[in-house]
């Protein structure tokens, strides 16, 4: 019973730590993996070995870290099973990366629940372009064709909701802190 | 140089030349730049996440509104594939809702580490010898899934749907993780890695090992600490918790503590792996005054002497002979003085690995000399025999198709010295049986003045 009860305390702890810890560990590798697929897979690749491997979690340490110094691995394994010829972020870069999306852990949740409210006052041609980016997966050029636009308004677009949607979210953070 | 906001986001989107990566792959080595581009990785990230759970709450509505085709024309004039609603699904659930699940698929009821054994099958049991399994019985054949297998006594080899071969030496607990990723909790293992399952990770409580390509020997003391030591190829170790990689090439061993700060080099040492390597490469049974070889740069034909015992050598695998080649016996039965006329041939195609067994008296010994070494022994192999070679000539002629890449092979007399037809059996001859099921081998071999060899052939694909 106490068996049971350790690891129902121990399943929580885990839950807790990766909802918490995800986010970041998905910015961490749609950075260094570009295309949405290939990265979610190894996010969830990624969620599966740190929960297989949670008991040599050093709890005195920050578990985005340790998240992330497993999160590096896999996108060396993924880089090394991929065409040569393509530029690939180097062992330091990963590490920059990793210290930099550490940095930004803090406010983490309060930045995403202010995009969710940044993005019901999008304009619809806006929220259009970033559907027809992010869930219907299309390329520029693509979206180009679709909405009758050229690739370069497309990308420019994209761009500008992107940081219209940054700057938003820093004014409501912002707000609530005044 | 600057690097806009635009360059970045389709640096992310994975949509510039290779120029305009070096270009960004240069600017992000100052602090400034990777937290600005860390920034804009997360908003990237949180859009195709929100962006993604929105989509689905939207579908979820329109089936319970009985529209289940919602008009995607607001998207523009021109049609557009609609997106994989699974896909949709399945990473909204992963990223958003399975937290709670993964934890209680992976952890499980009961041990941490006895969880769920996944049906799906990544391994098979390939051949065991003597061997307890204290978690449950297994045959030669069961199907491997994820999960923990703990072997308590004796042997047992695990082939990998990709090719890689890891036997275990027991007591040893070892986890499958997945078909490219296993886990040594303790215990001994040895491995060898093809070009297709290159990568393929053994992590330990002290290091994980990453396979570049090889062969190799991992032994975790029941205090986590390991061993690794490189037979062929290369290896890659990093301390556990450790970004720091280092390199490991054959011929080479390191130890590692858990929670240690270093990796140490230390004396290259095959003797642990005795027991598992042959049943890895191929060998699964040796027996009387046989001795396998465990392999590294030294202990190749020609470099390693023993007069006691006939050496069993590796030398080399997955050959694919492009011509045909000859052979002194094909079928099962007593070896013996062929009439030159015969010729026995194996054809071209196919693939086929070879082993040396050898009986090399150290130094030289004079003709007619009394007591020479005499030894007797046999061999069983993983897959048949198809072919013998014992004669000076043909294994000569064999040499840069079949022999050690490593190994140096003398030019002299070198085969072994069979009995004719008409011989007695006590005649003082070599004896070579071959067993009806043509996987295993007898001899008894007295050492003259020439080596004793036989090259063995045997049948990769069957």
């Amino acid at each position: 019973m106490n068996q049971d009860l350790s690891e129902n305390e121990r399943r929580q702890e885990f839950t807790q730590h990766w909802l918490a810890a995800e986010p970041s560990v998905s910015a961490y590798v749609f950075a260094s993996i570009a295309g949405f697929h290939d990265a979610e897979d190894l996010v969830q690749q990624i969620a599966q070995e740190v929960a297989r491997r949670f008991d040599q979690y050093d709890s005195s340490r920050p578990f985005l870290g340790w998240v992330l110094w497993v999160a590096r691995s896999r996108v060396i394994d993924f880089y090394r099973r991929r065409k040569r010829d393509q530029l690939v972020f180097s062992d330091e870069l990963l590490q920059k990366l990793s210290q930099a999306i550490v940095e930004r852990d803090a406010g983490r949740s309060d930045r995403r629940e202010a995009l969710e409210h940044c993005l019901e006052g999008l304009p619809g041609k806006s929220r259009r372009g970033l559907d027809l980016r992010y869930v219907e997966e299309l390329p520029s050029a693509r979206i180009a064709d679709s909405v009758g636009s050229t690739t370069g308004s497309v990308r420019v677009l994209l761009t500008r909701v992107r940081s219209g949607l940054a700057e938003c979210v820093q004014r409501r953070l912002t707000m609530v802190d005044a | 140089m600057d690097v806009s906001d635009e360059l970045l986001d389709r640096f992310l989107d994975g949509d510039t030349s290779n120029e305009e990566s070096e270009a960004v792959l240069h600017w992000l080595e100052a602090d400034q730049n990777m937290r600005r581009f860390a920034e804009r990785s997360e908003i990237h990230a949180d859009l195709r996440r929100s962006l993604h759970r929105r989509n689905v709450q939207q579908e979820a509505l329109a089936v319970c509104s009985d529209d289940a085709s919602p008009d995607l024309s607001e998207y523009g004039d021109k049609p557009i594939r609609r997106h994989d609603g699974r896909r949709t699904f399945a990473f909204v659930a992963a990223t958003l809702a399975t937290a709670a699940l993964l934890a209680s698929v992976l952890f499980g009821p009961g041990n941490s580490f006895d969880r769920s054994n996944s049906t799906a099958s990544i391994a098979t049991v390939a051949y065991q010898s003597n061997a307890g399994w204290s978690d449950q019985q297994r045959s030669v054949g069961d199907p491997i899934g994820r999960g923990i297998v703990q072997l308590d006594v004796g042997i047992a080899r695990l082939d990998f749907a990709n090719g890689a071969s890891v036997t275990l030496q027991g007591s040893a607990r070892f986890e499958v993780l997945s078909n490219n990723r296993t886990r040594l909790h303790h215990g001994i293992l040895t491995a060898q890695i093809p070009e297709a399952a290159i990568g393929f990770e053994v992590q330990t409580p002290a290091m994980d090992v990453v396979d570049l390509g090889t062969a190799f020997g991992v032994s975790v003391g029941t205090d986590g600490e390991t061993g690794v030591c490189v037979f062929e190829g290369e290896v890659e170790v990093n301390l556990a918790g450790r970004d720091a990689v280092q390199l490991v090439r054959e011929g080479n061993a390191v130890r590692s503590r858990p929670s240690g700060s270093v990796i140490k080099s230390v004396a290259y040492e095959t003797n642990r792996y005795e027991g598992a390597w042959p049943v890895t490469s191929g060998v699964l049974q040796a027996t009387g005054l046989m001795k396998f070889v465990s392999p590294g740069p030294e202990f190749v034909p020609g470099r390693f002497e023993d007069n006691e015992r006939i050496l069993v050598f590796l030398e080399r695998s997955g050959v694919v002979p492009q011509t045909e080649f000859f052979v002194d016996l094909v079928d099962p039965g007593q070896y013996q003085r062929i009439h030159r006329s015969e010729q026995h041939a194996i054809a071209a195609g196919g693939r086929i690995r070879s082993y040396l067994l050898q009986l090399d008296p150290v130094g030289r010994l004079e003709r007619n000399a009394i007591n020479k070494p005499r030894v007797i022994g046999q061999v069983t192999f993983d897959r048949p025999v198809i072919g013998l070679i014992a004669s000076s000539k043909k294994l000569s002629a064999t040499d840069d198709l079949l022999g050690h890449p490593g190994g140096d092979y003398v030019k002299t007399r070198r085969g072994i010295e069979p009995p004719r037809a008409d011989n007695a059996s006590d005649s003082g001859r070599d004896v070579v049986i071959l067993s009806v099921d043509r996987r295993t081998l007898s001899l008894d071999l007295s050492a003259g003045t020439a080596v004793d060899q036989i090259r063995v052939v045997v049948d990769e694909l069957n």
